[in-house]
């Protein structure tokens, strides 16, 4: 067996989000949407990869697996830390919403248990890397979300993203404030 | 085919007259001149009515998105949030309020987005099956946001008025 997971989610520990177009990404615009940090009916969560246990490549594949041309294009990543969520909390204007990365290893569309160790190269889980942005509220089907659409809307404007023929060449959009929140 | 009187001054015919063969060749040229002015004109109202249509078709783009539109899991859009979009659309559009169909975004939890862009900023609208909710990006303005507004969409609440402006 190899190294296991950590369950703790280090606070400049980078974190990748697929992003698929058009509904999480505007081409015309080369903009983020926030939507694309938005969680589905009756639940909190948006999935993410840890880079700390896979690479760029793995991150593609796992996107290309999603997509399906030409309604959903998987376009580019988009990289978040801890940090990133801790300065927003603070800095957010109210105190009923939060969200934080937390360990989730996933197996096929199931959550394993976080109470058994997972480990990389392990043969019962299909993601181990897998982690998730967990906001402290479950959205309704139907219902408006203006707090959480707001605080998506800030995250959008601090996480680093770069289109998935770009990462090789290091070419990454809003560099300079992720790099300010992750000093 | 429909028929149409037109009275011309006579001083202004008598001036064109010796370029044509007879009244009826002034006619046809009469003719022609006026449906090419006509055809113009229509073009130019022509974009005017492309860009209802192509706020229809992403309403209807919308409507057709199946369960787990974004692979990670999102629910299919409830009809009552639809019709709910269709209204305020023809709400703002009497208000002569610009909106680009590239500026409907739908959530994962079954509502639809729709950012007004104005002189100061985004006004950022999220409809859903019974509230109105939104917030604004405004450059160095205060800015407000609601929690969610009970309305039928049929009229724009008072208080988004005052923030659209209209």
């Amino acid at each position: 067996m190899g190294e296991v997971i950590d369950k703790t989610i280090l606070s400049d520990e980078e974190c990748a989000r697929c992003i698929y177009s058009p509904f999480h990404y505007s081409e015309s615009k080369n903009k983020l949407k926030r939507e694309a940090f938005l969680p589905k009916a009756g639940d909190d969560c948006i999935s993410l990869l840890r880079l700390r246990y896979c690479n760029y490549d793995y991150c593609i594949n796992h996107g290309l697996k999603i997509s399906n041309p030409p309604d959903k294009i998987f376009c580019v990543i988009a990289v978040l830390t801890q940090n990133i969520l801790t300065a927003l909390n603070e800095n957010f204007d109210t105190d009923e919403l939060k969200a934080s990365i937390v360990y989730s290893p996933m197996n096929g569309n199931d959550y394993v248990d976080t109470k058994i160790p997972v480990y990389v190269d392990d043969a019962n889980v299909s993601t181990p890397m897998h982690a998730d942005i967990k906001y402290n509220k479950i959205v309704k089907i139907g219902e408006v979300q203006t707090q959480m659409r707001r605080y998506a809307s800030e995250l959008c404007k601090r996480v680093k993203y770069a289109k998935i023929s770009d990462i090789k060449n290091g070419v990454w959009y809003q560099k300079a404030e992720f790099d300010e929140n992750n000093k | 085919m429909c028929t149409y009187t037109f009275k011309l001054d006579d001083k202004l015919v008598e001036r064109v007259r010796p370029a044509f063969r007879d009244d009826y060749a002034i006619n046809e040229w009469l003719q022609s001149q006026l449906e090419t002015f006509v055809r113009q004109f229509a073009e130019k109202l022509a974009p005017r009515k492309n860009k209802s249509n192509k706020l229809t078709d992403r309403i209807l783009e919308l409507s057709n998105l199946k369960e787990n539109w974004d692979g990670y899991g999102a629910v299919k859009m409830p009809t009552k949030v639809i019709s709910n979009c269709k209204a305020f659309v023809n709400a703002l559009t009497k208000y002569k309020i610009k909106i680009n169909a590239n500026d409907f975004s739908p959530t994962p939890y079954g509502t639809i987005v729709v950012d007004v862009n104005t002189p100061k900023g985004v006004i950022s609208f999220e409809i859903g099956t019974s509230q109105l909710g939104y917030f604004t990006e405004f450059e160095g303005s205060s800015n407000r946001h609601s929690d969610g507004i009970n309305t039928d969409f049929q009229e724009i609440p008072e208080e988004v008025k005052t923030i659209l402006n209209v």
